[in-house]
């Protein structure tokens, strides 16, 4: 028998834990500001596409008179080479320098330009007139950039050239390889294989019919091709991909591939840069955005195929499984979760979304640090302007006054189409996956910056990671696209969530595990970076190992990829420094100037 | 830190392992067993112990090839532990419970933290109580010993050690040789070079094996430690022989400090060779056989084996086989010695109670010597270069077949450089009977008369001894010196015909017979007999026997008009009387030596980038390109490649296609300031040049392209090629470390995708 003092005891402490769960999650609840996107500041709301920093437009520099200008680049290259003129271009743009253009070496003018390299299509040049072009610009110690190489029968005739570019010897005019090998120190993310292997076949999609060049005397390789059957060749004698060879003042770099027709090419170009002097420094973004598009866990669409799967209505695979496994995999990442909801993926079938699945969601949302946005992506029976319109009671009554900033096109849409829309006021960045080479963050419009995805997240081929590596060398910025439509429809068993999430989790969470040194960010952080980025004019001096960086008055943190050969950074002032692999160092400068001091690498403890 | 805090750590470290191993560790186990004896006979006892019982160690683990750090562990503690337990009967069981009673408390909570520190406390100041006390006792006691023995330290160190803190190199041109052949004992591989003796390069490699110090740290530093060794060996011996307290200071003070000696004489102490390492165990060997006599006689013909005559003769044949086990010039001078000993002790020593067992010592000495080389010849391993070299000396055929060295790589004389050597010194072999030279024989002449013969014989002896041994005094000052050995032999004389002081005279004729045989090898060959050891080397051990015979004779003469009076102090206040007024006179004299300094074949720049690079790089992922001393010295680490075969493989007709060093590291050692490596020429000290650069490759084998200008070629070349590729290569290629003379350069390469290091450099051989 229990007395009643003991009783009421027990019924008392049985009470308070009650009150405790509960209590946390009613604070939890009442504090949750969730109809406030933290993520709408003010900071740069100033800066638009006529902030943007052009090398061409700018005046000069307004820092000190002594900082100096900034070299330009040269681009030699015909009507044959635009994609490869097209990344140059954003190259120049994200690294503030300026460019100058000819189709012909003859045309260049290169004397008195301050020039710093040439970026030169091979196709487009005749060997034996651009020879001595060509070595008279390195005997000047301008850095030479092959983008391309000339026929390998060309190369084959004039040995002159090929001695002058760091061939050996043409060894075969075209071989299959069976992949590729990046060296460490090159990409930021360090050495990789790409080889087909038999359980990853799907994941090779890179070029690997290339001419095998022997590379000579004076060369560092950077990407090697592999072959299927090695056989007595050393690893010296095997196909170079990228190479460098040294001319007194100059490196010659020389790409044995297609990397610098794609827009990742600008990462390969920085890291050449990077090689060519003792250091290097240039602006990155410092944002990585996993954008969750087409998220419709707000209506119990396609009800029988969701019960015949998972035995669950949609909204509870979204709320049960979908959203679990996002969560964890933003934990595992580091990222923070860009939610661009989609109310509805059928418009026709009459059930409508329930909005306090919404509030749910947003609360969510709000306790991870997440952000809520638009998909406006095309659907097969309507366009984005046609779901904006049907999607705008659903937030208004859900989200209110909450600020969408973001809105997500997938890969045909235009925003000009969507002027107009009530729903659009506020929005301030686009992401996108882009159909062809694109630049990857841009103005869109006078106020809309575009995030290009880098890849979708349920796939990531060898090209896929190329290009990731590229992009984070570059612009130490990604966008990876995780498009849940076809998970709410699955047209095959790879969509089946199951699989799905297996699929995505491993290509974030492993894919990203490089580049942690960068910041996860929601696409409204990462637009205000990308403006302030884009806006930034900045100089580097070097003086006795001290590097002076100089900026424009930018409002705002900004960061820069720094990476010197041989030596390590001992202090820095106006800003923080943090060593990355391969020499290089992320800095984030909060100051308008900041004092980088170097120093040699340290013999050890004795002298 | 730098390189002299390190090498000072350096040298602290080794002196304190090596003293541990074979003086405390022995001290430890044998206290009980020697407390009887006077301090300086447990010294040298301990000493012999442990350092014959390492050696032997090795030798036999060595033999078995089990010899490893686990095995040196193993058999040193588990023996010694056993030996101590023994010998002072601890009772193990009792401790062993005792513990385990603790323990086990200590586990209840019974017994507090705090409780078993105070406890641990207790029981240490308990163990340490009383022998802190009785040093503390013998300090006070005998103050102006102990500080005597402090001022002999402080000479030697600062003498013998200022230089190691200013020359980090190698000293002599033969230590990569003896490197290696202790790099090889870690593959158990003992006589790697052909059989010959290496009780030295036992005990360096037990302290590299057990203890983890780099050999060459070791063969940079060890010198010191011998050498300290060998004068606290020389006063240890004095203290035993001499009557009065402070008289063996005054041979301390005239070896050490008085600056008499040709530079021959000491120049080797610079450096850690066999030959002065050996020298430890001459005068014990000398010593212990001496104590012998006595202590055999208060026996009185008792017969069994634990009495002290015995343990005499154990450590006299302990002695005796180290000396052999180490190097065969030091058994010949304790042959000597021991001839001496016989003339001494001639009474003595054909008595039944003495001669058989001094014989069988010997023999059984010898045996245990000889026994690990015998069963290496035995079992097909020739006989090193040097010792075919001594054993044809013996037999009389030395002069039949050219000898060399089993390792071409140095086939240097291993005299010191800038000893002055002779000219047939330039082409001594290395190793055992290293250096010695083999003397055409003389015509015969008409045999002069006697006392003309006798004349000429002493003339001879008096150049000798002043052109090898003192610092070219007049004829008088040698006179003077080698009047001691008479003296000695007329002091011992009259103490024969004392009732009680006879074995103080034997030990006189001893030195002075044993002075005497040293003075005729000294100028053997002037007396025709065979040249058993070239003058430069008898040098060394006549040197410092005749600063001990002055010590003695003087000894013997303050004891002969002292030694009678009632109060013993008067005669050692004499003793130091005479060690201050004769030290007062050395210094007026301006006599009093000063520390020398001694270049080292390899600049400091050098050993200063070894010691980091060592200390930084994981073995095996690096390789150092150097003018061939590193080779041995980081065999066990990393990657080396010779200058020269880097030159000709890179250019030339054997130019390779594609020349490649497959380590993510490549360091490059250049002397800006070619050293001559033991070869002077006319524009000795250039700083490398293009001039240098423009002359073709040397050619030749060994290291002939080493020395001389073929080493300024050699760097000049080799300069102007890392110049030239860093240009290529401005971000890979980097200046490591740079000094006046030297620098080196590090290469940071792709080992998935080498560099080619043939370049055309604009010196290239076409």
């Amino acid at each position: 028998m229990v007395s009643r003092r003991n009783f009421f005891a027990m019924g008392l402490t049985m009470l308070i834990l009650f009150f405790m769960f509960q209590f946390t999650g009613m604070v939890k609840n009442a504090l949750n500001e969730y109809s406030v996107n933290e993520y709408e500041s003010a900071a740069s709301a100033a800066l638009s596409a006529g902030s943007m920093y052009s090398a061409a437009s700018a005046g000069s520099w307004a820092g000190d008179a002594d900082m100096g200008e900034r070299p330009c680049i040269l681009f030699v290259g015909d009507e044959g080479s635009g994609d490869i003129r097209e990344v140059v271009r954003w190259w120049c743009t994200y690294t503030k320098r300026g460019l100058l253009e000819c189709s012909e070496l003859s045309e260049a003018v290169f004397a008195d330009n301050g020039l710093a390299a040439a970026v030169i299509d091979g196709e487009s040049i005749e060997l034996r007139q651009a020879l001595p072009v060509l070595k008279e610009m390195a005997e000047r110690g301008i850095h030479l950039i092959f983008a391309r190489l000339p026929e390998a029968a060309e190369l084959e005739r004039y040995s002159d050239f090929r001695e002058f570019i760091g061939i050996r010897d043409v060894h075969m005019r075209r071989v299959e390889l069976s992949g590729i090998h990046v060296f460490d120190g090159f990409l930021l993310g360090g050495e990789k294989i790409y080889e087909n292997r038999p359980d990853e076949e799907e994941k090779m999609d890179l070029e690997l019919e290339v001419p095998w060049y022997m590379t000579g005397t004076g060369t560092k390789t950077y990407i090697m091709g592999i072959l299927e059957d090695q056989g007595e060749y050393k690893n010296e004698m095997l196909p170079a991909i990228l190479w460098r060879k040294s001319v007194k003042n100059a490196k010659i770099f020389c790409v044995n591939a297609d990397y610098l027709t794609h827009m990742y090419g600008i990462g390969f170009l920085n890291a050449m840069m990077a090689d060519t002097d003792v250091c290097e420094i240039y602006p990155v973004v410092n944002a990585q955005s996993l954008s969750v598009a087409n998220f419709s866990g707000f209506a119990d669409e396609n009800g029988a195929r969701m019960e015949e799967l998972y035995s669950l209505s949609q909204t509870a695979v979204y709320r049960e499984l979908i959203w679990p496994a996002l969560v964890s995999v933003t934990y595992r990442s580091g990222s923070k979760i860009s939610l661009l909801a989609a109310p509805q993926l059928d418009y026709g079938d009459g059930i409508e979304p329930n909005v306090q699945n919404l509030i749910y969601y947003m609360k969510l949302l709000r306790e991870e640090h997440g952000e809520l946005g638009i998909s406006a992506s095309s659907l097969p029976d309507v366009t984005p302007a046609g779901r904006l319109e049907r999607d705008r009671p659903f937030y208004q009554e859900g989200a209110g006054d909450y600020a969408m900033l973001s809105l997500y096109l997938g890969d045909a849409g235009d925003i000009r189409e969507l002027a107009g829309q009530p729903l659009l006021n506020k929005v301030r960045t686009v992401a996108a996956v882009p159909a062809g080479e694109e630049p990857l963050v841009s103005y869109l419009d006078e106020n809309i910056t575009l995030q290009n995805a880098i890849h979708l997240a349920e796939t990531h081929t060898y090209t896929d990671d190329l290009a990731l590596m590229g992009i984070q060398t570059a612009l130490g910025y990604s966008n990876i696209v995780l498009d849940l439509q076809k998970v709410s429809d699955p047209p095959s068993a790879d969509y089946y969530w199951e699989k799905f999430a297996r699929e995505i989790s491993q290509n974030i969470v492993t894919y990203w595990k490089n580049y942690r040194c960068f910041e996860g960010t929601t696409l409204s952080e990462s637009d205000e970076r990308i403006r302030r980025f884009l806006a930034l004019d900045y100089r580097a001096a070097e003086q006795e190992n001290r590097i002076i960086l100089k900026r424009n008055d930018v409002e705002g943190p900004v960061w820069f990829l720094l990476k010197v050969n041989g030596r390590t950074v001992k202090h820095m002032e106006g800003g923080t420094c943090e060593a990355q692999k391969g020499g290089y160092y992320l800095i984030e400068l909060d100051a308008q100037s900041a004092v980088i001091e170097l120093e040699e690498e340290q013999v050890g403890i004795h002298n | 830190m730098s390189m002299t805090v390190v090498t000072i750590l350096q040298l602290i470290t080794v002196s304190v392992i090596y003293c541990g191993m074979t003086v405390l560790l022995p001290a430890l186990v044998f206290h009980k067993k020697l407390q009887q004896e006077r301090l300086c006979v447990r010294f040298l006892a301990y000493l012999l112990t442990g350092n014959f019982y390492l050696m032997n160690l090795v030798f036999v683990l060595q033999l078995l090839h089990i010899s490893n750090r686990f095995t040196l562990i193993l058999f040193t503690v588990v023996p010694a532990l056993w030996a101590a337990v023994r010998i002072n009967r601890l009772d193990v069981k009792g401790y062993a419970i005792d513990a385990v009673k603790q323990v086990r408390r200590f586990f209840e909570g019974t017994m507090g933290v705090r409780l078993v520190v105070s406890n641990a406390y207790r029981g240490a100041a308990r163990g340490l109580r009383k022998p802190l006390r009785k040093i503390l006792h013998d300090f006070r006691e005998d103050f102006l010993d102990w500080a005597g023995t402090a001022l002999v330290v402080f000479l030697v160190l600062w003498l013998f050690g200022t230089n190691l803190l200013k020359t980090f190199g190698y000293c002599a041109s033969d230590i990569p040789v003896h490197n290696y052949w202790i790099n090889e004992l870690g593959n158990n591989n003992i006589f790697a070079a052909g059989v010959y003796p290496y009780g030295f390069h036992c005990l360096l490699y037990y302290i590299h094996e057990v203890f983890g110090i780099e050999t060459f740290v070791l063969l940079r530093l060890f010198c010191l430690v011998q050498t300290m060794l060998v004068h606290l060996v020389l006063l240890a011996f004095l203290k035993i022989v001499c009557r009065t307290k402070y008289m063996p200071y005054l041979a301390l003070m005239l070896y050490t400090f008085g600056n008499f000696w040709n530079s021959n004489v000491i120049k080797r102490f610079y450096s850690s060779l066999p030959q002065e390492f050996g020298m430890i165990f001459i005068l014990p060997a000398a010593v212990f056989l001496i104590l012998f006599f006595p202590a055999r006689k208060k026996e009185q013909g008792e017969k069994g084996i634990w009495l002290q005559s015995t343990r005499y003769l154990v450590l006299f044949g302990m002695s005796f086989s180290m000396t052999l086990a180490v190097h065969f010039y030091n058994t010949m001078i304790i042959g000597l010695f021991c001839l001496g000993i016989a003339a001494g002790y001639l009474g003595m020593l054909f008595r039944r109670a003495y001669f058989g067992r001094i014989m069988l010592a010997g023999v059984i000495s010898v045996l245990v010597a000889v026994l690990p080389m015998g069963i290496a010849y035995a079992t097909g391993t020739p006989l090193q270069g040097s010792l075919g070299w001594g054993m044809n000396i013996i037999k009389g055929t030395s002069g039949q077949e050219e000898q060399t060295p089993a390792d071409s790589e140095v086939q240097e004389p291993q005299d010191v450089p800038g000893a002055e050597p002779s000219d047939s010194q330039a082409n001594a072999p290395s190793g055992g009977g290293e250096g010695v030279i083999v003397q055409p024989k003389p015509e015969k002449p008409a045999k002069p008369p006697l006392k003309e013969r006798l004349q000429n014989l002493y003339q001879s002896l008096q150049i000798a001894v002043n052109t090898h041994i003192l610092g070219h005094v007049d004829a008088k000052g040698v006179t003077l010196w080698l009047l001691t050995v008479p003296l000695s032999a007329l002091l011992g004389l009259m103490y024969l015909f004392t009732k009680n002081d006879k074995t103080y005279g034997s030990m006189l004729i001893s030195v002075a017979v044993f002075l005497f045989l040293m003075c005729v090898l000294l100028i053997s060959s002037r007396l025709g007999i065979p040249a058993l050891m070239e003058p430069i080397r008898c040098s060394i051990y006549l040197s410092y026997m005749l600063a001990a015979a002055v010590a003695l004779c003087i000894d013997a003469a303050v004891s002969l008009v002292l030694g009678k009076l009632p109060h013993a102090w008067i005669m050692h206040f004499a003793s130091l009387a005479v060690v201050a007024a004769l030290t007062m006179c050395v210094i007026a004299d301006g006599k009093a030596k000063t520390p020398i300094y001694i270049e080292g074949l390899e600049t400091n720049g050098a050993i200063t980038c070894l010691t980091n690079i060592l200390k930084d790089e994981e073995n095996w992922m690096f390789t150092i390109c150097s003018a061939n001393d590193e080779l041995r010295m980081m065999e066990d680490y990393g990657y080396h490649y010779e200058t020269i075969t880097f030159l000709r493989e890179m250019e030339g007709r054997r130019q390779a296609n594609y020349l490649t060093i497959p380590t993510p590291r490549i360091y490059f050692f250049i002397e800006k300031i070619p050293g001559n490596y033991t070869l002077s020429y006319a524009g000795s000290g250039r700083t490398v040049s293009e001039e240098g650069a423009a002359h073709a490759l040397p050619g030749g084998t060994g290291i002939s392209m080493y020395k001389g200008e073929s080493r300024y070629i050699v760097m000049s070349r080799m300069y102007y090629w890392a110049e030239a590729f860093r240009e290529l290569y401005s971000t890979e290629m980097r200046v490591y470390y740079e000094t006046e003379n030297f620098i080196c350069y590090v290469l940071e390469q792709n080992p998935y995708r080498l560099f080619d290091l043939a370049i055309d450099y604009g010196y290239n051989t076409q």
